[in-house]
């Protein structure tokens, strides 16, 4: 569309870029909180902060302990679905559930007493992680942020195109430069460093939903769509029989299970409490990269073997792996680690060309809106400061409207959420109230306050903080808090840089 | 054409063609696949996005807005034929 297909790229990049970057910086933050996802949930339940210091029972003893509060509180009817998910290192508490009328029931329970946890209603860090693959807004939602990865990954082909000398800006940061040559140093150093990771967590991001994104594929070869599963995944179910039968001692089973699996981490009984029950136990996924579940399955009444399954077809195995590539549980801290630094640093790149994209004009106006120019550019503005600073400030929103909000309070998980999504809103009012580089020094020093007087509020409202996690031995909860005391480190540094420039820019630029 | 137009074809073509290409690509991946339907499926989720970001970058990169859909269409039309063909012979 313009001259060379270079210059069409740089105005495919700018302008996709501008739009979609909004929305996609939302979208990689909140799938870089996704990677602690359990860790932030366990940080929003501080009731599920026990005392770890002692050694946790053994697997064995969990079993036990889930069984018998099972049999006494859950349902027994057909398509029943009790589970029972041991405490951890990563995982607190000893969790059990079941199906109730097709929603799930969860109970945390104490790992040591065995105590039922009155834990305070929240959707905790799963919020997030739905969130950046749907909206909150279902289907549609999923169909908007795929479209976004789409953009994302021609983003990344365009900013290659664009960006000829690769290799030599990779050791270029004109620091002293001009502030436009320093940000887009910034942007490129982020983008050549992160290529990899950018183009593998989108492109698996697209490659996971094929449900949604491709469903005319999936229906050219299953009439039921659920066909592909029981191709994939063995089923060991036992048809529903309608008679009381004693489920035997599931955690006798154990050493039989573990002839077939590696590390059981979970079990499932289907049917408890009826003579077809069917007890499954799960292998943990935690140390391989394709995310399949090896499994083995025993009648839950006389204890024999119905089936294991530790092979899978190669192109499950190989779709899988695209899936567990993306979801990062298969290296242990180190690689959610990683994912995690990954993730922000891909934030600061999309961060960054939407800041570039205002600097420049700031500078030299393009006037691509013809006479409503200043308009639209403000209008960037303001829509910048809300994206970026909005969706930082909204997730830290969240973590305090979990500590502020009464643990009793009626529909509470559902005012976390509206407080998280309330935030952006303000945040573009406020930025369309402000100057562009006030309203994004008032809200970074809005997120740096959120940031470091959280531990101070929790300590001062008698709630677990810093130091009581010390106490107890829940690194998890400890992580989670200095990791939102140090992104506030990391936001503070911000702070000076905006103040400076306000000073420098001529005041007719401002505004 | 105006520059407007010529902007919202190609988003058009970007997007809306773009899809139309991917899903018709899985499609016919899915129908031709030697083997079990599962491999099908599994196999046929991890190309098409390939295509898609093919087809945006081709949206932008053509001379005109038309020559742009020009070529989706008959590459459309193409794979439309080749789905068809497995529906006859299947």
């Amino acid at each position: 569309m313009k001259k060379t297909f270079s210059l069409s790229m740089a105005w495919l990049h700018t302008w996709f870029g501008l739009y979609l970057g909004w929305l996609l910086f939302a979208v990689f933050l909140t799938g870089t909180m996704a990677v602690f996802e359990h860790s932030i949930t366990h940080w929003m339940q501080p009731e599920a902060s026990i005392d770890r210091s002692a050694p946790l029972p053994s697997f064995e003893k969990q079993l036990e302990v889930g069984q018998a509060y099972l049999e006494q509180h859950a349902l027994r009817e057909k398509g029943s679905l009790w589970r029972i998910i041991p405490a951890g290192e990563r995982h607190p508490t000893l969790d059990v559930g079941w199906r109730d009328k097709g929603k799930n029931h969860e109970v945390a329970l104490d790992p040591y007493s065995g105590q039922e946890i009155d834990i305070r209603e929240t959707e905790g860090g799963e919020m997030l992680t739905h969130f950046h693959y749907t909206l909150l807004a279902g289907i549609p939602g999923t169909i908007i942020v795929g479209l976004a990865a789409v953009v994302m990954l021609v983003g990344l082909i365009s900013g290659i195109v664009i960006h000829k000398r690769i290799f030599k800006d990779f050791f270029t940061f004109r620091k002293q430069s001009s502030s436009q040559r320093s940000w887009l140093d910034a942007h490129n150093v982020a983008g050549v460093m992160m290529l990899p990771f950018l183009l593998m967590i989108t492109y698996t991001g697209l490659v996971m939903q094929p449900l949604v994104f491709l469903p005319l594929g999936i229906k050219a070869a299953y009439e039921d769509p659920r066909g592909l599963r029981a191709d994939a995944v063995q089923s060991f179910d036992l048809p529903y029989v309608g008679e009381q039968a004693a489920l035997l001692n599931i955690s006798s089973l154990l050493p039989r299970a573990r002839e077939s699996l590696d590390v059981v981490e979970w079990v499932v009984i289907k049917n408890g409490g009826d003579a077809s029950a069917v007890v499954e136990f799960y292998e943990s996924i935690n140390h391989k990269i394709s995310a399949v579940a090896n499994h083995a399955a025993f009648n839950g009444v006389n204890g024999e073997l119905i089936g294991a399954q530790t092979e899978w077809r190669d192109s499950t195995y190989i779709f899988r792996a695209f899936v567990g590539t993306h979801v990062a549980v298969f290296g242990g801290w180190t690689v959610s680690w990683l994912y995690f630094i990954g993730g922000t640093v891909s934030c600061g790149l999309i961060a960054t060309g939407l800041v570039l994209f205002t600097i420049k004009r700031r500078k030299r106006p393009e006037n691509e809106f013809g006479a409503a120019s200043g308009c639209v550019y403000r209008l960037i503005e303001a829509l910048n400061v809300a994206a970026v600073m909005g969706s930082i400030n909204a997730i830290l929103i969240y973590f305090w409207a979990n500590r502020i909000l009464p643990a009793d309070l009626a529909g509470r998980s559902d005012w976390e959420v509206r407080a998280f999504l309330f935030t952006w809103l303000a945040s573009l009012a406020h930025a369309l109230v402000r100057k562009p580089l006030a309203g994004w020094r008032d809200q970074l020093v809005f997120a740096v306050a959120l940031c470091w007087l959280l531990p101070v509020y929790s300590w001062l409202s008698g709630q677990p903080n810093l130091l009581s996690f010390l106490q107890r031995g829940d690194g998890v909860a400890l992580g989670v808090e200095s990791t939102i005391v140090a992104f506030g480190v990391l936001l503070a540094v911000a702070v000076p840089k905006v103040s400076g420039a306000m000073r420098g820019v001529p005041a007719r630029r401002k505004g | 054409m105006k520059p407007s137009r010529d902007i919202g074809l190609r988003v058009l073509a970007a997007f809306v063609g773009g899809y139309i290409l991917t899903a018709l690509f899985n499609l016919v991946w899915v129908l031709w696949w030697p083997g079990h339907r599962a491999d099908a499926v599994y196999y046929g989720t991890l190309l098409p996005w390939t295509v898609y970001c093919a087809v945006m970058i081709w949206a932008f990169s053509a001379r005109s807005a038309w020559r742009a859909w020009g070529w989706i269409v008959l590459v459309a039309l193409v794979l439309a034929i080749l789905w068809g063909l497995a529906r006859f012979v299947k």
